[in-house]
């Protein structure tokens, strides 16, 4: 296999994001060669004959069982470990074998897929215990699930075609994608970080650090979060204009404007800045150009909220 | 036709003859032992073969594969020389022994059990080897862990070497002699007594010899259909 | 399997047309050593019939020749080639050579008895061991024989063992059991590996007289009759003695009989 390139970096959680046969799994198999001193959970959980509780002891010390069973309980499955493994659910394997891998005590962690058989409602739990155990560990997450790139990585690493395109901070490589290549793969997504403030059902407002945005996820007030705004959702219009539902409405003045293949990449400053993709023709119709004053408009429902 | 009717009548006859009765506990004991043996030695390499890296793997595998088709005579042969009193073990003095046979029986099954095990591990799926590996075992326990996911396969492995073994007639003749009431099996018996043409009794260890590779085989099947 | 080769090769002579083929059964002593195919090529090359020759324990032989599948038969059991002969079965019969049986024993054990049945007596008494062929050849109906008038059950000791099976294999099971064997010169002699000894007693009862019978009525009944009559021929007489230095070294393993029988 030729390198594809991958920078590990210790003690931060790396998260390794691309489309399905770009070579993720391929790498994290290397990088178990490799370094041969690692905990890994390959992507299809596989249990052994015998009851949970026995699978989650298999290759650990009685004090690491006990830490298993720890995570095993916060994953919900303290009523199912007398249960044999035969009659597990996807969901039920996944978390197991997620619990068993995490109280290893090696310092690399790879984890492929952790969250994919888990249900939806299930993930932010267990995606908050995956970054508790990998604090201060070195991480390596396999996903194809941009949102839990944002709540499991401190970096991100977007792998095309067996080699890795780019990588760094999860906010640097999200919202600037180095290529047209990549930003086709992955698009652009604005990532900010802030604190929720208020919850009204399914939406909450997260304060950032210097706007206020409103989007969709169930997190209780004074949680850390990560606020996802794909750049593709942005709207812009002129400062006069009143129209549109959007509840995110955000004044500010026009950084930059840069061609993207066909688009044009907007860097508009409303606090923070924000990446807008926009068509030629909107531009001109917009009479848009550098240092004007818009308003940047992004439905709720189109900013995802995810837990830190 | 007679000769097929008589035969057939005489073979029933001769079921409840007290000889036979010993010729087949002998039979289940030597191949018996010789299957339990091979298994004692099979399943741990055919363990190792296959899930491991190691080296001379590549070699183990062909003379497993050559084991497995090996013609009985050739193995009887072979430890006939060894054994004979003026060969390198006849110093033991088990030449014409049940002892001797076992030992036949155990090299013909041995590569049976070595092959079939390691197959049926190769068999587990690749997520299940995946996560064998990751689990950083030492090799005792990756190998017992590896073996009880495929135990139907392993017990299957252990009766087909059995089935083997005790249809075999080249082997046992050679170093066993069918010495009667000593090493004289089911199917020395058969060779014996066709050629003396007393079919009766021929057939009646065949008819004994067919139920037991009948009960073998429908519980090999059953075995593998389990799971 | 020989009798499979056998029936074919001759179905393939037969096919081809070919020159008429004679199927002779032999008692396995005979045929073991290759004695009978080095006498039976002296026969195919004097007079073009081609024979196939396959080894059968004697009772077997004339079971064959009974049901018609065998043109020859050479055995070495008196009583059942006389009825044999008595039923009407033979077209032609005589004695064609003779040997001797050989008590032998482990090298060291001397036996001091001088006749066959007393031999077997102090075997008995030394309890053996002694193996026994119990597979319906001549051998073994010669062996028991002489246990019948030596007053011993042998089979029913436990020194007694019995394989069942051809002299080869009892002799080898003789020798490395270190037991005493009664065994036709010929095979003894052309068994290789023995640690066994001949205990050299020469006693009437254990003279081997091998008869050959041509089986009336089967296919190739005018060429087995010649056979058998070139058997006691002197163009038979001095194949069977060549054949002799052939495979024993020795002309007198199997010697013609001085006054011919018929």
């Amino acid at each position: 296999m030729t390198d594809p390139g991958f920078e590990l970096v210790h003690g931060v959680t790396t998260v390794v994001f691309g489309p399905n046969g770009a070579g993720k799994t391929t790498l994290l198999r290397s990088i178990v060669a490799e370094l041969d001193v690692v905990a890994y959970q390959p992507q299809q959980p596989y249990l052994f004959r015998g009851l949970l509780g026995t699978n989650l002891g298999l290759g650990l010390t009685d004090e690491q069982s006990g830490l298993a069973g720890q995570l095993a309980r916060r994953f919900g499955l303290g009523d199912t470990l007398s249960k044999p493994a035969s009659v597990a659910s996807g969901g039920e394997r996944a978390r197991l074998s997620l619990a068993r891998t995490l109280a290893r005590p090696e310092e690399v962690v790879l984890l492929d897929e952790p969250l994919a058989a888990v249900d939806l409602a299930e993930r932010p739990a267990i995606a908050a215990a995956i970054r508790e155990s990998l604090l201060g560990r070195t991480g390596v997450i396999v996903t194809h699930e941009l949102e839990q790139v944002v709540s499991l990585g401190d970096r991100l690493a977007i792998m095309i075609e067996g080699t890795v395109v780019q990588q760094g901070p999860v906010g640097d490589v999200m919202g600037q994608p180095a290529s047209e290549a990549i930003a086709r793969t992955v698009g652009v997504t604005n990532v900010y970080e802030g604190k929720v403030a208020a919850r009204d059902g399914p939406t909450v407002t997260v304060q950032t650090d210097g706007v206020q945005m409103i989007g969709a996820g169930e997190i209780e007030i004074g949680r850390l979060v990560r606020v996802l705004v794909p750049a593709e959702t942005v709207t812009v219009l002129q400062p006069t204009s009143a129209g549109g539902s959007a509840r995110n409405r955000w004044a500010g003045i026009i950084r930059d404007m840069a061609p993207v293949g066909r688009l044009v990449d907007v860097v508009i400053d409303v606090g923070v800045p924000l990446r807008a993709i926009l068509t030629p023709g909107a531009i001109d119709e917009l009479g848009l150009e550098v240092g004007g004053d818009v308003v940047a408009a992004v439905k709720a429902s189109s900013v995802t909220v995810v837990a830190q | 036709m007679d000769l097929i009717l008589d035969a057939i009548a005489d073979a029933f006859a001769s079921l409840s003859d007290p000889e036979l009765i010993e010729v087949v506990a002998l039979t289940l004991v030597v191949s018996g032992l010789a299957a339990i043996s091979s298994l004692a030695l099979g399943v741990p390499v055919g363990a190792a073969l296959g899930l491991g890296r190691f080296r001379g793997r590549g070699t183990l595998r062909v003379a497993v594969d050559v084991g497995m088709g090996l013609p009985p005579v050739l193995v009887g042969l072979a430890l006939l020389l060894l054994l004979w009193r003026s060969g390198p073990l006849g110093s033991l003095r088990l030449t014409f022994t049940p002892t001797a046979m076992v030992m036949a029986q155990f090299l013909l099954a041995l590569p049976i059990v070595v092959g079939l095990t390691a197959s049926v591990i190769e068999s587990l799926p690749a997520a299940a080897l995946e996560q064998l590996e990751a689990l950083k075992l030492n090799r005792v326990d990756r190998s017992r862990l590896a073996l009880v996911e495929v135990w139907p396969g392993v017990v299957g492995a252990a009766v087909a070497a059995f089935g083997r073994v005790v249809s075999e007639v080249g082997a046992v003749l050679i170093v066993g002699g069918n010495i009667s009431g000593e090493t004289r099996v089911l199917t020395t018996l058969i060779v014996q007594e066709s050629r003396q043409a007393r079919f009766g009794p021929a057939l009646g260890a065949g008819i004994v010899l067919l139920v037991i590779s009948l009960i073998v085989n429908v519980s090999l099947s059953r075995i593998r259909g389990a799971r | 399997m020989r009798l499979g080769l056998a029936v074919a090769g001759l179905m393939l002579v037969a096919a081809c047309g070919g020159n008429q083929a004679i199927l002779v059964a032999a008692g396995t002593t005979l045929v073991d050593s290759g004695f009978v195919e080095e006498v039976a090529g002296d026969f195919t090359a004097q007079t073009g019939t081609d024979v196939d020759v396959i080894g059968e324990a004697t009772a077997q032989v004339l079971a064959l020749a009974r049901s018609g599948s065998v043109d020859v038969t050479i055995t070495h059991a008196p009583d059942l080639e006389a009825e044999f002969e008595a039923d009407g079965l033979a077209s032609r019969s005589a004695t064609v050579f003779t040997s001797r049986f050989v008590i032998a024993g482990p090298p060291g054990v001397e036996l001091e008895a001088r006749s066959a049945v007393t031999a077997f007596q102090e075997i008995a008494s030394r309890q053996g061991p002694f193996v026994g062929r119990e597979d319906g050849s001549g051998t073994s109906l010669v062996e028991s024989a002489i246990w019948q008038l030596a007053e011993v059950d042998a089979p029913a000791q436990s020194w007694y063992l019995s394989t069942g099976q051809g002299m080869g294999l009892t002799l080898q099971v003789a020798s490395e059991r270190s037991a005493f064997v009664l065994a036709e010169l010929g095979t003894f002699l052309s068994t290789g590996e023995l640690a066994l000894v001949d205990s050299d007693v020469d006693d009437p009862a254990l003279q081997n007289s091998y008869r050959a019978m041509s089986v009336v009525g089967t296919e190739s009944s005018t060429a087995a009759d010649s056979f058998v009559g070139w058997l006691v021929s002197a163009d038979g007489r001095a194949a069977i003695e060549r054949a002799n230095v052939e495979i024993f070294d020795r002309p007198d393993v199997y010697r013609t009989p001085a006054p011919l029988r018929d």
